[in-house]
């Protein structure tokens, strides 16, 4: 079923938009909360909540793609189960060890006493990463939104997997550069 | 609070036409659901992985009790002297304590005082896995053969990979060069997963080189006599400070008629001997266009130590 016609469902508030939405993006969904929570369970719970805020959300929202607006919600239902709950240390998923990546992005003579809003930072992310040629935007997507292993990424390249870890800490590196020349940090 | 999970959430500014991209390059509508293994499952693989453990162990004990060689070497002279990789000179004094009872091969340089510098080149290409590249001396070397004349990058303060582009590189092959240096979460620096040094009859006339390490534990692996060429093959396992240690694979190559070594190290986590052998096989060695000269007189070397640690 086209993405239009399953919103169409949730605006009829009919019974079938949320096993259309499972039957076409329940994998989906929940390789992206496996990927943060390492847990099956913690993930089911992760895809059940993102179909039940999707209806709440369908009306009023009408998402153009409909699988990162889904994958989105259940990315951040995950990251804040794990973050709630203290996890992040459990499981040896790769949510501790992207955090700890992207702490290189973070100068070391951070503004403690300084406010950051959020929204620019999102903002200024987002371009960065438009702005990378295609297979470093594959890369560091796979790495830091989907949380995918740094193995699986460098298999999918046909990369080593220490050619794809330099890339990643270089494009780090050129985040955090980015972030200065735009006086966020 | 600014920390990773802010960073995180930052991620979530993302474009669209980025994550669908990612989407379909990870194949995430086929994306298999993780399953839990059942407990029978695991038990039984771990059983099946203790006992390939077990008979792994006791062949490889057996082919180290019939194959590993162990010298004992002395030094004559008192003094030792560390052959510095990254500067490309002999110090003195360093690494006194070095253990000569694990040194592994003695070399003599019979060759004139003033020569011409020997360089390399890969004759077939880098290898296909480019989880390897070459230290700042053997890189200096690259340069050496693909322009005579040579190419100072440090001096000229110009990025690495617009140097290997300059010298001869096409843009794809720079930046596997540049792409292979691996990161090191220890020290926060990109290092090279492999290491490829020339030294020369020129630069080390009439040195005994012994081949040695200076602290942690080695062992051969091989010792083999090829035409002109000697062979060694080490594992050096070295204590870290953070407690842990790491091995090193060593692979000399010393051609005795034209008295040049070449050695390739490389870490065991990414490298093995076949590899590096098959890296050493591709490499030519070549006279350049560059003359050496080291004085040497007045000073009794008759005891050298190349310690790699």
């Amino acid at each position: 079923m086209e993405d239009a016609a399953i919103v169409d469902l949730y605006w009829q508030r009919s019974d079938l938009a949320i096993s259309e939405t499972d039957k076409k993006y329940g994998r989906y969904c929940h390789t992206i909360a496996y990927q943060i929570c390492n847990d099956n369970e913690d993930a089911e719970e992760c895809v059940n909540d993102t179909w039940f805020r999707a209806w709440n959300a369908m009306p009023t929202d009408r998402p153009s793609v409909l699988a990162t607006f889904l994958g989105r919600i259940t990315r951040n239902l995950a990251i804040s189960l794990i973050r709630s709950k203290n996890r992040v240390k459990r499981g040896g998923g790769e949510l501790p060890l992207a955090l700890d990546e992207l702490n290189d992005c973070i100068p070391s003579n951070l503004d403690v006493a300084r406010s950051y809003e959020i929204k620019e930072f999102q903002q200024a992310v987002g371009s960065f990463v438009a702005s990378l040629p295609e297979t470093d935007q594959k890369i560091f997507v796979a790495r830091y939104w989907y949380m995918t292993p740094v193995k699986e990424v460098a298999k999918r390249l046909s990369y080593s997997e220490s050619k794809t870890k330099s890339i990643l800490f270089r494009l780090r590196n050129q985040l955090r550069d980015r972030l200065k020349e735009e006086g966020l940090w | 609070m600014v920390d990773g999970w802010f960073l995180l959430d930052a991620m979530d500014g993302i474009h669209e036409e980025q994550l669908m991209l990612t989407k379909d390059f990870l194949d995430l509508s086929d994306y298999a659901h993780q399953k839990r293994r059942s407990p029978r499952k695991v038990w039984v693989t771990a059983l099946i992985a203790a006992i390939l453990a077990l008979l792994l162990a006791a062949c490889g004990y057996a082919v180290y009790r019939a194959t590993m060689a162990h010298r004992e070497l002395h030094p004559e002279d008192e003094k030792t002297y560390f052959f510095d990789g990254d500067e490309g000179t002999l110090n003195e004094g360093l690494h006194m304590d070095l253990n000569f009872g694990t040194c592994a091969m003695a070399l003599h340089f019979d060759t004139e005082e003033t020569g011409h510098v020997y360089g390399f080149r890969m004759t077939e290409g880098a290898p296909v896995d480019p989880a390897w590249s070459c230290g700042g001396t053997t890189l200096k070397e690259l340069f050496v053969t693909y322009q005579p004349g040579g190419v100072r990058p440090e001096e000229q303060q110009r990025p690495l990979e617009q140097c290997l582009r300059d010298a001869g590189m096409t843009e794809a092959e720079s930046e596997e060069w540049y792409y292979s240096l691996t990161f090191s979460s220890d020290t926060g620096l990109l290092r090279p997963a492999m290491r490829i040094e020339v030294l020369d009859g020129p630069r080390l006339h009439g040195i005994d080189l012994i081949l040695g390490w200076p602290e942690g534990e080695a062992r051969v692996v091989k010792e083999e006599q090829q035409g002109d060429i000697q062979i060694l093959e080490t594992v050096i396992e070295v204590q870290m400070k953070d407690g842990g240690t790491e091995k090193t694979l060593f692979l000399f190559r010393f051609d005795t008629r034209r008295q040049v070594l070449l050695s390739i190290a490389g870490a065991e986590e990414l490298l093995d001997f076949p590899t590096l052998e098959a890296i050493a096989e591709h490499i030519e060695l070549r006279e350049t266009g560059f003359v050496y000269s080291l004085d040497h007189s007045g000073q009794n070397w008759s005891v050298h130590a190349l310690a790699y640690g």
